[in-house]
């Protein structure tokens, strides 16, 4: 128990407000303005997260109903100065849904800048207008007909994507010049022949994981394809879970990356397996291997 | 990977204390913090900290060593000393916070806030201030009137307990 005085007041306005952003209730955040007048207004400077979970239902109502119960919680949140990230899951984006949607990056006071959508179904037809945005993650998403170009083209000021398991793009283009950070955390389709081909020609740093856990497979799409393309400002390269099989693309993307400052390249620590691959050898190669930008610098830990 | 600093003579730093002990630790140590990590950068080998007392600096280069041996194998060792680290009186964490903020340690500064703030959780804010000793300066008027401005806030039952 503290001793005399309020010792807790006595700490800069920034390290309360670093233990607020630590509580994981936004309404928790609120009940402070109670404790005295020095935390009336703390909490509207901790960044929340809301969760939103459409019901499983298909019925048009419920989903109306569902995305009111959302603006009442923007509204109420609008005093706060950020909202840290909104995260959906389950929403089933249709036209009819469109004005609504685009309402949640309307709340001036609190512009929502990152957003992630999870197992959530996208048709957009008309525009998207989703100007705030600066971070967008999808998870579980199937991407059909030039579904995410859509979205792309109404996020203008986009500076990262994240792309957790998802499908369809044919290919991925990315021709924004704000959009500096791509990840791609795993990817599948349901035709394997068909390659993930990326342009993205302003991307500075990339993050790539891939999860195939047959490495033969992964072996195939690595060794097989036809690398085609230059990165003109990728800068840092991160590539998690690597295998052996995917050295002619660390060998290709040393080669072309010419302003690549950082390459990190993580493999997994096999315990289930008797022969453990031979990192060491493999570091060795991959420091072999002559690389364009001067100022590269390779890490390789296992 | 092969380390060629075992080979090297160790560099070492000075911290002076704002009660005037000085501590040697090395410098591999000492960079986790950010503070000091700048200062090693400008060529500084002998660090002044005129905001960390003797007795939060020992803590903290306790902890700063520890984690500097982190490896994969002694992961449940540092858990278990984390755990130790934080429990202990609120002044004493007060004090260690407001010592890792100045020298920007961010993971020390996540997990001490944690702690704190692992206090404030699901409490009502009346258990809260007597946990602090915060003292309310709100007239009646004035508090019936933030709780109407976020009602939603305040609805529910809230943990009145006091530890």
């Amino acid at each position: 128990m503290a001793g005399g005085g309020d010792r807790l007041g006595d700490l800069p306005d920034s390290v309360l407000i670093h233990i607020l952003s630590v509580l994981w209730d936004g309404k928790q955040v609120v009940r402070t303005s109670l404790l005295s007048r020095q935390w009336r207004f703390l909490w509207m400077s901790v960044p929340v997260s809301l969760d939103f979970n459409f019901p499983v239902s298909e019925s048009k109502e419920d989903a109306l109903d569902y995305l009111a119960s959302i603006h009442r919680e923007l509204y109420y949140w609008r005093s706060c100065q950020k909202i840290g990230e909104v995260r959906v899951w389950r929403l089933r984006y249709k036209e009819c849904y469109a004005k609504d949607v685009d309402l949640w990056f309307a709340f001036k006071n609190s512009l929502l800048r990152k957003l992630g959508l999870w197992y959530c179904q996208l048709n957009p037809s008309g525009s998207v207008n989703w100007s705030s945005l600066v971070s967008l993650s999808f998870g579980y998403v199937d991407f059909k007909d030039g579904v995410l170009e859509k979205v792309l083209s109404g996020c203008p000021n986009l500076e990262c994507l994240s792309l957790d398991s998802v499908s369809g793009i044919h290919p991925l283009v990315i021709s924004s010049l704000k959009l500096r950070e791509l990840t791609i955390d795993d990817y599948y389709d349901e035709n394997h022949d068909l390659w993930l081909e990326i342009s993205a020609p302003y991307i500075q740093v990339t993050d790539l994981l891939s999860r195939y856990t047959n490495e033969h497979e992964q072996a195939r799409r690595f060794e097989t394809h036809n690398f085609n393309c230059s990165f003109p400002h990728l800068k840092t390269i991160k590539i998690l879970k690597f295998y052996g099989s995917a050295l002619p693309l660390v060998k290709y993307l040393l080669k072309h990356a010419t302003v690549l400052e950082k390459f990190i390249i993580d493999a997994p620590f096999e315990l289930d397996s008797d022969v453990s691959p031979d990192y060491v050898n493999m570091a060795l190669e991959f420091l072999s291997f002559p690389r364009f930008s001067p100022h590269a610098s390779v890490i390789f830990s296992f | 990977m092969a380390s060629t600093t075992e080979t090297k003579q160790k560099k070492m730093l000075i911290l002076k204390s704002a009660d005037n002990d000085e501590f040697e630790i090395e410098e591999s140590v000492g960079v986790q913090s950010e503070t000091i990590k700048n200062l090693v950068e400008d060529g500084f080998t002998f660090v002044p900290l005129p905001n960390v007392y003797t007795k939060a600096l020992i803590k903290i280069i306790d902890y700063l060593k520890k984690h500097a041996n982190k490896t994969d194998s002694n992961d449940e060792e540092i858990k278990t000393f984390d755990k130790d680290f934080v429990n202990t009186t609120f002044d004493d964490l007060f004090e260690l916070v407001s010592a890792a903020n100045y020298l920007h340690i961010s993971c020390l500064m996540n997990m001490l806030c944690q702690t704190i703030a692992d206090r404030i959780k699901d409490k009502s804010p009346e258990a809260v201030r007597k946990i602090f000793h915060i003292n309310c300066d709100y007239t009646p008027e004035e508090e019936a009137k933030i709780r109407k401005a976020n009602a939603q806030a305040f609805e529910g039952q809230f943990d009145e307990s006091l530890d």
